[in-house]
């Protein structure tokens, strides 16, 4: 274990009822990373997710978390954003302080809201459940995050104060991050590196900066060469469109075509669907 | 406030205690609330609300049981909280410890108060035995904590647990029943009444328990190792695991339960006859005899619920309780029955003399006051019986007892002593053959017969009588000052039978009872010497004493401080200690017998057997 | 003020683009030597993406020189004039460059671009 790691996986399996839904995973993540994790729904990221939490125990494999974690320095919002539903607002956080030890819990996102703090649990909307618990979990000040696909939930101010509150923590404490999502809109651009998960393994692991470079599109009316390296492909009457990967620039010079950049759902889109091609060639 | 000082775990333990108390508040409202209902709708007519209230109570209790052990987590589950509770900073052992903790305190607290209610008021509305209840009240428990994890369903725990217990209770049946046929009760037949009405022997109980935990704590167990693992995975899973273990462990329990039970179970007393050749015959009520001669046990057919030896002669033990006359052959262990009562009649007081064997036989229920009596005469060879009506006014009252037989100018003969009450003393008679009764003397106490002299007492002197002429004839009196009662044979003192002495009896020992009328440690022995007439007073012999013969006597003496019974060898007024013994006399039989041979302990299951004269222990195979 | 307007879909690295909108808003006037510029944090926030972009991206102006980042008190506007002018003459080529791609894309040719650039400065001179 690497003395910068913040979470190391080596060959994580699970199965439920004979599904395999993690297979043989190694993932070695850094203290300080943002890391997102796409996929399609029933690919295995919640329960990746969850197994780093510690909410669900893997079949094979390990997982070994920086030395002088505990348990505290872990923050997790499942995707039931579960709480205590029948606690009041306040309870709620007296419960939490209690439990993770904590000595100042900070109002702010609660005040953003102007929540009720007699108000129950149970009956916030889902965009301010979020919040709540977020604020929660910051009181902890986690040394990792884990945040599953909750954030479409809200609506985009929600979105914005949460997007803004996880900046701050990255900013302050170089809290780990691993988020778990399947569709993109602000959030884009905060992971510094992409997972994507496919049947329970990852297909690609890349970093945001160098995969807009490295996946590219070409739009045409003809067939490409088979030289160039196609991730997936759709095949229109008139039109085709192909996914490159990976992009070389020296394919510019043999293979002219004009090489568009593709956003982060397109990329996610690509990946996925070239795992289908790949298996209706087999 | 530093709210890091309070430990995580307290902060968890708070909320459990707010949730069962919570929990707790609702079912007590419910208790209190139901009998009303029930009384008000007139579904229970004519109760008044505490007699409805009682059985409530205790059946509610049984939910209540099943509902601390299912509903770990089912205020969680009931808030979409399990994943908020499984990723807190606590183990998971922590986890469901503390949340046992305060369950396991208000099953314990509801208990209590159960037995309040049991041992005061409506004592007698409560339907199930306090064994019973408590039986089920604990195991509830622990099966449905144990299935707790194994459903997010509450009705499907619910009947689980319940199928689970009926399950488990009719393994106890089978265990008890199983074992109580392979020790050989054959002639006991497990029944479930006395579990509900609380009418069982005390064995009964540890079996319970004992056998009940080795059934239930692999239930617990198997949870407890599967809980480690414990996550939101689908309860199947968790039920895979908890199968896995559970298996192999319930297996060992299921042994484990049958080798106690048969450690355990003891039903019905053993009583013991040791033989002058050292056979041990061993009787219990429900499984009958078995002989032990040292390297064997043999098993007699039969069923004989109560067993008095009254004799031996040969191979033969002669003995007869409330059932019927037997006498069972020590060598090739047969049982033969001489004589049952027929239907109506009872029968009591067997003696052997000679051939013959004398009892008296009376009509009518277990009362011999005022009821026709008949002295019985059985010829042992031909089974034939005599039967002589006791008619007289004097023989319906008091205590009748045969003294002994013998022959007069070849007519046979039978003493029979009639005792009134303490203060009136009685009479002794004398049976012929041929039915003539005659009185023959009265006395103040019980008299003894040693053919051919009769002993009488009265209130100042022993008055020795010969039989001569066909009367008994006094021929001497000896001043009794101390009150000195002299005995006959074994625990029979009123007794010598005639074939079991060769040597004619010259000296006889004698206790006496102290102003209460009971041995106590004021109690001297004295030697009467039939020959002398006189009385020597024996200060150093201690404790009871014990004559087989003329020359073999023996005293038993009993410390109750000590614990211990100290045998001593009596010739005339000496006294040779043989034996000390540290005995328990917390039983409320006799933990020993003294018989001609021997000494028996029998204290619970175990015999000891220690062989006179100089009381070494035998050992006897398989006992 | 700072006008930030990031281009998701370019395949330039955010970092890059940060880099080159501060350097504008220099090289323009609008950032003067000792402006105080966005703390990190406020940066990622307005933007959306993670501070260690915008981290990158001032530590890298700094390290050419454009920038001073001062430990508690945050980045500030920090150059010397002859840098300055040699990074006007490179952005204006790499800018050039740029145009001319999309001239020629467009089908124009040499003697299109001279005349644009004719009518254009006679135009600017006629205005004064």
């Amino acid at each position: 274990m690497a003395s910068q790691s913040a979470v190391e996986i080596n060959n994580l399996s699970l199965k439920i009822g004979g599904k395999t839904i993690l297979n043989k995973i190694d993932l070695e993540i850094q203290k300080g990373e943002a890391v997102v994790i796409a996929g399609r729904n029933g690919s295995g990221k919640t329960t990746l997710l969850k197994c780093l939490a510690g909410v669900l125990f893997p079949d094979k494999g390990r997982i070994a978390y920086q030395s002088g974690l505990s348990r505290k320095g872990i923050g997790f919002i499942s995707d039931k954003v579960s709480l205590f539903e029948k606690y009041s607002i306040k309870q709620g956080i007296a419960f939490h302080k209690d439990v993770y030890k904590i000595d100042d819990f900070d109002p702010t996102l609660i005040n953003e809201l102007n929540l009720d703090k007699d108000q129950k649990i149970k009956d916030l909307s889902a965009g301010e459940r979020i919040l709540f618990h977020l604020s929660l979990i910051l009181s902890q000040k986690p040394e990792i995050l884990l945040v599953d696909e909750i954030i479409h939930a809200a609506d985009p101010y929600i979105r914005e104060i949460f997007l803004e509150s996880v900046i701050d923590l990255l900013e302050d404490h170089g809290t780990t991050l691993v988020m778990v999502n399947h569709t993109f809109s602000e959030i884009e651009k905060i992971p510094e590196r992409i997972l994507i998960m496919e049947k329970g393994r990852f297909i690609a692991d890349e970093k945001s900066e160098t995969l807009g470079e490295k996946l590219k599109k070409i739009i045409t009316e003809t067939k490409i060469p088979e030289e160039i390296p196609c991730l997936f492909k759709r095949e229109l009457t008139h039109l085709k469109e192909y996914y490159i990967y990976p992009f070389q620039e020296e394919l510019r010079k043999n293979f002219p075509y004009d090489y568009k950049n593709v956003r982060l759902n397109e990329i996610i889109k690509a990946f996925i669907g070239g795992q289908y091609a790949q298996k209706r060639n087999q | 406030m530093k709210s890091s000082r309070l430990l995580s775990e307290a902060s968890m333990l708070k909320k459990e205690i707010n949730d069962v108390l919570k929990q707790t508040l609702f079912f007590a409202l419910i208790i209190l609330l139901l009998p009303a209902f029930l009384v008000l709708t007139k579904i229970y007519p004519d109760r008044s609300y505490l007699n409805a209230f009682f059985p409530v109570f205790q059946f509610g209790l049984f939910f209540w049981a099943f509902f601390m052990g299912a509903s770990l987590f089912s205020v969680e589950r009931g808030q979409n909280g399990m994943e908020y509770l499984l990723s807190l900073p606590l183990s998971r052992y922590k986890l469901i410890g503390l949340k046992v903790l305060p369950r396991l305190i208000s099953l314990l607290i509801f208990y209590g108060i159960f037995l309040i209610f049991f041992f005061g008021p409506g004592s007698n509305s409560l339907a199930l035995s306090l064994i019973c209840f408590s039986f089920i009240y604990f195991s509830l428990y622990f099966i449905s904590l144990s299935f707790s994890a194994s459903s997010e369903n509450f009705l499907v725990l619910f009947v689980i647990s319940f199928l689970f217990l009926f399950l488990f209770l009719g393994l106890e049946y089978s265990l008890f029943w199983l074992t109580v046929k392979a020790k050989g009760y054959i002639f006991f037949t497990p029944k479930i009444t006395p579990f509900i009405t609380g009418d069982l022997e005390p064995f009964t109980v540890s079996f319970l328990i004992m056998t009940g935990s080795c059934l239930l704590i692999p239930s617990l167990a198997a949870f407890i190792f599967s809980i480690k693992r414990f996550d939101i995975k689908p309860p199947r899973v968790h039920n895979k695991r908890f199968v896995t273990i559970l298996a192999p462990l319930f297996i060992i329990g299921l042994l484990a339960s049958l080798f106690l039970s048969h450690r355990i179970i003891y039903i019905g007393t053993n009583d013991y006859y040791l033989t002058r050749d050292h056979k041990l015959i061993e009787h219990n009520g429900y499984f009958g005899f078995r002989i032990y001669d040292g390297e064997k046990a043999h098993k007699i057919r039969g069923f004989y619920p109560s067993f008095l030896p009254f004799a031996e002669e040969g191979p033969y033990v002669y003995g007869g309780g409330y059932d019927c006359i037997f006498r069972v052959n020590t060598a090739d262990f047969n049982v033969e029955e001489l004589y049952r009562p027929p239907e109506g009649k009872n029968f009591y007081g067997a003696q052997k003399s000679r051939q013959t064997i004398a009892f008296l036989e009376y009509g009518g229920r277990r009362s011999f006051e005022g009821i026709e009596k008949k002295l019985v005469l059985l010829h042992i060879a031909s089974k034939k019986m005599f039967r002589i009506s006791l008619d007289f006014e004097a023989l319906q009252n008091g205590h009748i007892r045969l003294m002994g037989a013998g022959t007069y100018k070849e007519r046979d003969f039978w003493l029979v002593s009639i005792m009134g009450a303490p203060e009136k003393g009685g009479q002794i008679f004398r049976l012929w053959q041929d039915g003539e009764f005659r009185l023959v003397k009265e006395t103040r106490y019980i008299p003894l017969y040693i053919s051919p002299y009769l002993l009488t007492y009265s209130e100042k002197d022993i008055i020795i009588s010969e039989d001569r002429e066909g009367r008994f004839e006094t021929i001497r009196k000896i001043p009794n000052k101390k009150q000195y009662r002299f005995i006959g044979i074994g625990d029979r003192p009123w007794f010598w039978s005639e074939e079991e002495n060769d040597n004619p009896i010259t000296k006889l020992y004698s206790w006496r009872y102290s102003s209460k009328e009971e041995p106590g440690e004021d109690t001297i022995c004295a030697l009467l010497n039939l020959e002398t007439s006189e009385i020597e007073e024996l200060p150093d012999v201690k404790g009871w004493p014990y004559c087989f013969s003329g020359d073999v006597c023996y005293s038993e003496e009993i410390n109750l401080e000590e614990k211990t019974l100290a045998v001593y060898k009596i010739r005339e007024n000496q006294i040779n200690l043989i034996r000390k013994f540290n005995v328990s006399f917390k039983e409320t039989f006799h933990p020993y017998e003294i018989f001609e041979s021997g000494i028996v302990f029998s204290q619970g299951k175990k015999a000891r057997v220690y062989a006179f004269p100089d009381l070494r222990k035998i050992k006897f195979k398989h006992l | 003020m700072i006008r930030i307007k990031i281009d998701f879909d370019s395949s330039v690295a955010l970092y890059q683009q940060i880099i080159h909108i501060i350097k504008l808003e220099i090289l323009s006037g609008r950032l003067n030597n000792g402006d105080k510029l966005p703390p990190i944090r406020e940066l990622a926030k307005i933007l959306k993406i993670n501070p260690n972009t915008v981290a990158k991206a001032y530590y890298t102006l700094e390290e050419d020189g454009f920038i001073q980042s001062k430990k508690g008190s945050g980045n500030w506007v920090r150059y010397k004039k002859i840098e300055l002018d040699s990074l006007r003459k490179r952005m204006l080529e790499d800018e050039f460059k740029s145009f001319l791609e999309r001239a020629i894309d467009l089908g124009a040719c040499l003697d299109d671009i001279k005349n644009l650039i004719k009518r254009y400065s006679d135009g600017e001179s006629k205005r004064g």
